[in-house]
Parts: C-alpha cells; structure tokens; sequence
C-alpha cells in the first residue's frame, strides 16, 4: 500500500514540477583586501593592486574604483500537462546578487586621501514566466548590474556627444551607491 | 504492477534526459586587442611617451583628462559561459574577466606610472 502511494506522489511530482535552474554570472575579480594608508601614492596603489576597473576624475583629484559583482538566480518550473498541452510551463525565478567595491580617492598630486569599502547583498526580485517548449532563460532583470564596461563605450559617447549633465548625474548615482563624494562640475568623462 | 510501472517511469525518464540533455559553451570579447602582455618591456616610466604607446598598441579604450596627468586605459573584456542543460537540473555560468593596461603620463606627455593585470590564460 505504501508502495503505491509513492509511486502515486511519484507521478504526480513528475507532472506538476517538471524542472529547476540556476544561473550564476560573476563579473571580474574581488577587489583587493587593501591596508594601505593615507600618503601612499596611486603608483604604490598600482603596483600592489593592479589596474582599477574604473578611473574618476573629479575637480580635487582622482578615485579608483574596484569592484566585484556576483549574480545567481535560481528558478522553478511547473509543468501545466492537467491544464494545457505539455508544451507549456509555467517558471518561477528569484535573483540575488553580492556587490563588493573598494573606492580610493587621490588628490592632485597623486597621494592616497580616501579609502572606502563596500560589500553588499541585494535582492534583485522575481520573476515569473510562461515558457513554450524548453528554454532555460534568466527571468530576473539584472540589467543594472550587467553594464558594459564604460572604457568599451566612451568611444561611442564621443560620438553621440552625450550631454555632460547626463554623464555627470550617472556617475553621481553610481558614486552615491559606493557613500563616495558627489561631482559638482561637469569633469568626468 | 505499481513496481512495472516505477520501472517503466524511470526508463522513460532517463530515455528523455539522454535525448534531451546538451551541454553550453560559449565566449564573446569585447574591447581592444592584448598587445600590451607580451611587450612589457618596452614600457619604461620617464622614457616612454604616448605616441609611443599609440604607436605599440594603438588607439586606446578610453582617454581619461586629469587635473595634472592623461591616462590611456586599454580594456579587453572577455565573457566565458558555460551550462549543463539537463531539463530537470540546468545550470548556466557565465565568467567575465577583463584584461586591462592603464598608463599614465605627465604633462608633458611622458610615462609616469604604469599597470598590466595579471593574465590568467
């Protein structure tokens, strides 16, 4: 009898929940876990850490920016065979991410004046989708995180002669996250 | 009866994940090309000037004006993505890795500082 009844829930499992995926995308290398102090100047910086993956100029000096994004999404599907024909499912997804920068801000010279770290965990929400056939894509709108590296596009931006209010506002918003210091004039590029 | 039935469950099951199951590899770049880790050697702080870099590696990625210096930020970016596709289990991974060479020069055009990332290839 017992028997039966597991092959019974068996079945019915195997219908209803007929799939499950994960998607992970990291994005470049952690940054590093840094000691250095006031004084040390962009070279040392350089040479410890390598490259930043993003440069600043501001009106007082510069910032690099190091950072580490990490994206996973896990999903659920439901098979609708008792409702519709088996072509269709019904899939469930929910995202997360793990944000880690290190933010270090140079005067005009050259010398170290601000060192700021930031981990983070964010939920990047749900989403929710009617699949035809079989497909695993991600459902979650993780756009914000996925952004092309800025190097790759200044070229383009040049060339549309994008508006500096715009460029400046984005940068703001991007430096507003990281608790950094606002651009008040148009310096950035 | 319920055990021909778990049997016949199973084989059809696995028939359908052998037929059905794949697995993903792709990679895409984007950016400028590394020509920056194999000459090393000729990038030499207070010698070096940016036409020097212009003419070994070419137009960079992005040109960054500060207050006292000009930096030239060569990028190459590099996505590897990878799955199992097992229509009960699927699992998608996708690497970004960016290869990078920053320069910086003074104002009168002559290398300062300099940094390569590691290649991991």
């Amino acid at each position: 009898m017992q028997s039966f009844f597991s092959v019974i829930v068996a079945v019915l499992l195997s219908t209803i929940l007929c799939s499950c995926s994960q998607f992970t995308t990291h994005l470049d290398a952690p940054p590093p876990n840094t000691n250095t102090g006031l004084t040390t100047s962009y070279g040392e910086v350089l040479s410890r850490y390598g490259p930043p993956g993003q440069i600043h100029a501001t009106p007082t000096g510069f910032y690099f920016l190091y950072e580490n994004v990490k994206i996973k999404e896990n999903q659920v599907g439901l098979s609708l065979d008792f409702l519709m024909p088996d072509i269709f499912s019904f899939v469930f997804g929910k995202g997360s991410a793990h944000l880690q920068s290190l933010l270090i801000g140079f005067d005009s010279r050259g010398f170290q004046t601000s060192l700021t770290r930031s981990d983070w965990e964010e939920d990047l929400g749900k989403g929710r989708g009617l699949q035809f056939i079989f497909a695993p894509l991600p459902l979650v709108d993780d756009s914000s995180l996925r952004v092309t590296a800025p190097q790759n596009q200044w070229g383009a931006e040049l060339l549309f002669q994008q508006d500096d209010k715009i460029r400046i506002r984005l940068a703001n918003e991007r430096l507003m996250l990281l608790g950094a210091p606002l651009l008040p004039t148009p310096a950035v590029l | 009866m319920n055990k021909a039935l778990s049997f016949w469950l199973i084989l059809a099951l696995l028939t359908q994940l052998s037929l059905l199951s794949a697995c993903v590899s792709t990679e895409s770049q984007a950016g400028v090309e590394n020509n920056w880790q194999y000459q090393k050697d000729s990038f030499i702080p207070g010698e070096t000037s940016q036409a020097d870099i212009l003419a070994l590696l070419g137009p960079p990625s992005q040109i960054i004006a500060l207050q006292e210096r000009e930096v030239f930020y060569y990028l190459k970016e590099v996505a590897k993505r990878k799955g199992a596709v097992l229509i009960v289990y699927n699992k998608l991974d996708e690497i970004v890795r960016y290869e990078r060479a920053v320069f910086f020069f003074d104002e009168n055009g002559q290398l300062e500082q300099f940094s390569i990332s590691e290649n991991e290839n």
